[in-house]
């Protein structure tokens, strides 16, 4: 006999994103939500990021030595 | 009017105060690098600068054509700041970007199915006060609910989300969902601001000495 589908309610299912979210934003920094609707994923371009950004101004952010 | 001097006291005040407040030690570090290298440099022109006005064979006006070409050889020299002015508004403009679109970005799928589903939120509000429209973007920017958020804010005709509103749900969801980059905005919008009113009295002193206003609009702030 095939298992049932697991049924969730509305508020079940929001409970479990809001522990995804405070899971992701411990481990990753973003919650997840924010993560998975970042900027640019929707047309296929790889989305940008605070890692990029920082890599991208040296001169802004960072040790002074990383700017060298 | 700006001079050599009056520049090198707050460039050196600057430089003997304890961390500003809302600096990180980061930020701060790059502030006081770039008033070191100021330093020097107004330091090099006031001692330039000095020899022309203590020049007791030229007139006032060889005086003020000396200085102006003094000006006119160094006004590029300073362009380092305004290179990282423009580079401090470009990558808050991204980190805006990072932190905050996600609330406007549309969902794949079926653009009239999303149109309806749009409908069918805004219509639950109908005709509701100013003040509701905000309580409820608000409370669905805290939720998460990012569909409502978006289906509240682009209601065509007047705003129903008052701009203010949007800005504060934007800023409390950025620093919620993405702390880190809500922290390097912070920073950067804060050296920006510091650089910003260091650039304007550089852009003041070299237009004082005779260089030309177009010739400093790289330093002067933006807005």
């Amino acid at each position: 006999m095939p298992p049932k589908p697991l049924q969730l309610s509305p508020q079940e299912i929001e409970d479990i994103e809001l522990a995804v979210d405070a899971a992701f934003l411990r481990l990753h920094g973003k919650t997840f939500r924010h993560a998975a609707t970042a900027p640019h994923e929707q047309n296929g371009h790889h989305p940008d990021s605070v890692e990029q950004i920082r890599k991208d101004f040296p001169g802004l952010f960072g040790p002074q030595d990383d700017a060298a | 009017m700006q001079n050599s001097a009056s520049l090198l006291t707050r460039i050196r005040h600057d430089r003997t105060e304890p961390l500003k407040p809302g600096f990180d030690a980061d930020g701060g570090e790059r502030f006081q690098t770039a008033l070191a290298r100021l330093e020097q440099q107004v330091s090099v022109v006031q001692i330039e600068e000095s020899a022309i006005l203590k020049d007791r064979l030229l007139t006032d006006e060889g005086q003020r054509k000396k200085l102006t070409a003094l000006a006119g050889g160094i006004v590029g020299n300073f362009d380092w700041l305004g290179q990282i002015l423009s580079q401090a508004d470009t990558a808050a403009s991204r980190l805006s970007h990072v932190l905050f679109n996600p609330i406007m970005a549309v969902p794949k799928g079926d653009a009239v199915v999303q149109y309806l589903r749009d409908q069918e939120i805004r219509h639950s509000l109908g005709a509701a006060s100013v003040s509701e429209w905000n309580a409820a973007y608000l409370l669905a920017l805290e939720r998460g609910d990012l569909e409502t958020a978006r289906a509240l804010v682009t209601a065509p005709g007047p705003a129903r989300v008052s701009p203010d509103i949007q800005r504060r749900g934007q800023e409390a969801y950025g620093r919620r969902t993405n702390p880190a980059a809500w922290e390097q905005l912070q920073a950067v919008e804060h050296l920006t601001e510091h650089l910003s009113s260091l650039a304007g009295q550089v852009a003041q002193w070299l237009v004082g000495l005779g260089a030309s206003p177009e010739s400093v609009q790289m330093l002067k702030p933006k807005g």
